[in-house]
């Protein structure tokens, strides 16, 4: 197997400046299985893109000692670079034995099929300073937009009920373009739509992510103030709404963010891709469902726009 | 069954690669590639961590997912949510329906609220079933195949300052088949597995910090929960947790005194089941709340 160490382990994170939050990244020197790669020592990395997807900086970080976990500053690293646009990085996790002096850390190498990294996650943190923390744990998913001849693995579905408002909560919907073939080029087309709790369909749009670019969409800046209103709970004073999108021509990574600037407060989670609903028999059906379904979906929304 | 799948798998990775890929096409030729239990078709289903103390509410908007993979077809449905105490008992169940495209808001508390004093019991599991809408069972069924449909939503937690966090659905608990019947557990035995949490804890930015652990198998559970520092000093827990119970330890600085408050690490020693990792809650000084799986 041939793969650029940097891409074994890594996680692309999103750079919220635009929304005044601060990005820690959380990484651990051991396999959360315990059954892997006992006693491996790991060197990190941090890529930074500008918000146009052009690659400005790679710096190694540290060390992390075996059977240890670290927190890396991301933001204070990276405004240096960017201050107040919203913009890609890319956090690298290389087992020290395959940091060879002289050689490129970009160069491919051969590595056992069964050398087996999946499950390696990063804690993604957002706060606001002096405030509370949200967080997450992902990781780049295999071969995430490699194939640059094929659209075979390039399309996405998502769909998450994580879309709230209120006098407290704002809402931002993060989507980031990210490949482990740094020639990816694609500009991804992004067709979304928002539906009240009674299915009905309020709001259609779309949008485009860059390569190594991301995309953060305010909620409440997308829908109309008077359709908020209007599906506001009295109770409790959320409107709440379910969010779905499809994208023909990239694969793409999502997370919600719910924040309350004013108190300080931050959540954040990410949606799982679709074929994590679907347990059939044969698993190539869960791809064949997810294209029948965004084929379906495009003839829905493009209609009304 | 898990566990000899495990054993298995391991096993296989001694064999020559081609010999390899050949018992595992043998292997799925017979059996479902998700768990051999699967060999019809219906739902499987997990149990989810709910909380209402007062200050915390337990927020399920439950999405009409069929809507999201069959959006030609009617998917109007119907479902019900089951609330469990933290030893699996039932505490209430409560029928929903939900139309094409449509979601439903349900507040734990709300459920609870006309049916059980809410000082004797503040969290606990429970599970959603939404049914398989008939156009979409239709169709499954034209097929002629084993089909499953695994629903991982997102269960929503908000305060009394109203702020809210989301957490996903990680693992399995039930099998339920087409047509009814009770279901089959997916973990019928416990497993002894051990879990090291990715994250680091900088234990002093939080009030509370509370670690969730559901046993979703069929038999009682015996967790130890260890927090370690950079200097390998450690403190550790014990959870006893019945079978399809929950369990939770909250701790905060005092309960760390002695470690090194930053970078601290978990470790989850018998863990019930393949992918039950814990669920964090987390709770700060001014008010803010979040949660995640690690």
């Amino acid at each position: 197997m041939a793969i650029s160490p940097l891409n074994l382990i890594s996680t692309p994170l999103a750079v919220l400046n635009s929304v005044g939050l601060k990005l820690r990244v959380g990484l651990s020197s051991e396999d959360p299985m315990v059954t892997r790669h006992a006693s491996e020592s790991y060197e990190v990395f941090l890529t930074t893109y500008s918000p146009e997807g052009v690659k400005i900086e790679r710096t190694w970080l540290d060390t992390i000692s075996p059977e240890r976990r670290r927190f890396f500053n991301v933001s204070e690293i990276t405004n240096e670079l960017v201050r107040d646009q919203d913009h890609l990085a890319v956090v690298h996790r290389v087992p020290s034995r395959l940091v060879v002096s002289g050689s490129d850390i970009e160069d491919e190498i051969e590595l056992p099929a069964k050398r087996d990294y999946s499950l390696f996650r990063s804690l993604v943190e957002y706060s606001y300073p002096g405030g509370g923390n949200g967080s997450v744990i992902y990781e780049t998913p295999p071969g995430f937009n490699m194939d640059l001849s094929s659209h075979k693995s390039s399309n996405s579905l998502t769909f998450t009920c994580q879309t709230i408002l209120s006098d407290t909560i704002d809402s931002y919907i993060v989507i980031i373009n990210h490949s482990v073939n740094p020639s990816y080029s694609r500009i991804a087309e992004y067709n979304f739509a928002f539906h009240a709790l009674s299915g009905e369909r309020v709001f259609v749009d779309n949008t485009t992510i860059g390569p190594f670019g991301i995309r953060v969409m305010n909620v409440r800046d997308l829908l109309p103030a008077k359709l908020v209103e209007q599906e506001r709970d009295a109770k409790d004073g959320l409107s709440s709404f379910t969010f779905m999108g499809y994208s023909e021509n990239a694969a793409l990574l999502f997370m919600v963010v719910n924040s309350s600037p004013v108190l300080k407060s931050v959540a954040v989670e990410h949606t799982h891709p679709p074929q994590a609903y679907l347990l059939p028999d044969n698993i190539e059906r869960q791809r064949s469902i997810k294209l029948a379904a965004m084929r379906k979906w495009k003839s829905l929304l493009y209609p009304i726009r | 069954m898990t566990r000899n799948k495990t054993l298995l798998r391991r096993a296989s990775h001694l064999l020559p690669d081609p010999l390899r890929v050949r018992l595992k096409n043998m292997y799925l030729k017979h059996n479902h590639w998700a768990s051999p239990n699967l060999k019809g078709f219906g739902t499987v289903q997990d149990l989810y961590y709910w909380v209402s103390d007062g200050n915390l509410d337990t927020l399920l908007i439950l999405q009409n997912y069929f809507s999201m993979f069959y959006p030609d077809m009617d998917t109007g449905t119907s479902g019900i949510v089951t609330v469990y105490d933290i030893d699996g008992k039932i505490l209430i169940e409560q029928t929903f329906a939900l139309d094409r495209f449509a979601a439903v808001k349900i507040r734990v508390s709300d459920l609870l609220n006309n049916n059980i004093p809410l000082s004797d019991v503040s969290y606990g599991t429970l599970q959603v079933q939404i049914d398989i809408p008939e156009a979409v069972v239709n169709q499954v069924k034209s097929e002629n195949a084993m089909f499953y449909f695994w629903d991982r939503f997102y269960l929503g937690y908000i305060n009394e300052l109203g702020l809210a966090c989301f957490v996903h659905g990680v693992d399995k608990t039930d099998i339920y088949e087409i047509g009814g019947g009770e279901p089959s557990d997916w973990y019928p035995k416990s497993e002894n597995l051990e879990w090291a949490p990715e994250i680091p804890v900088d234990i002093e930015d939080y009030k509370q910090f509370t670690i969730i652990m559901i046993n979703r198998s069929g038999e009682h559970a015996h967790i130890n929960v260890k927090i370690s520092d950079e200097d390998d000093v450690y403190k550790s827990w014990e959870l006893d947790v019945p079978a399809r119970g929950v369990r939770r330890l909250s701790i905060s600085k005092n309960d760390t005194l002695g470690l090194v408050p930053i970078n601290l690490r978990l470790r989850i020693q018998g863990m019930p089941t393949q992918f039950g990792r814990p669920v964090v809650f987390k709770e700060f000084v001014n008010g803010g709340i979040s949660a995640m799986h690690c």
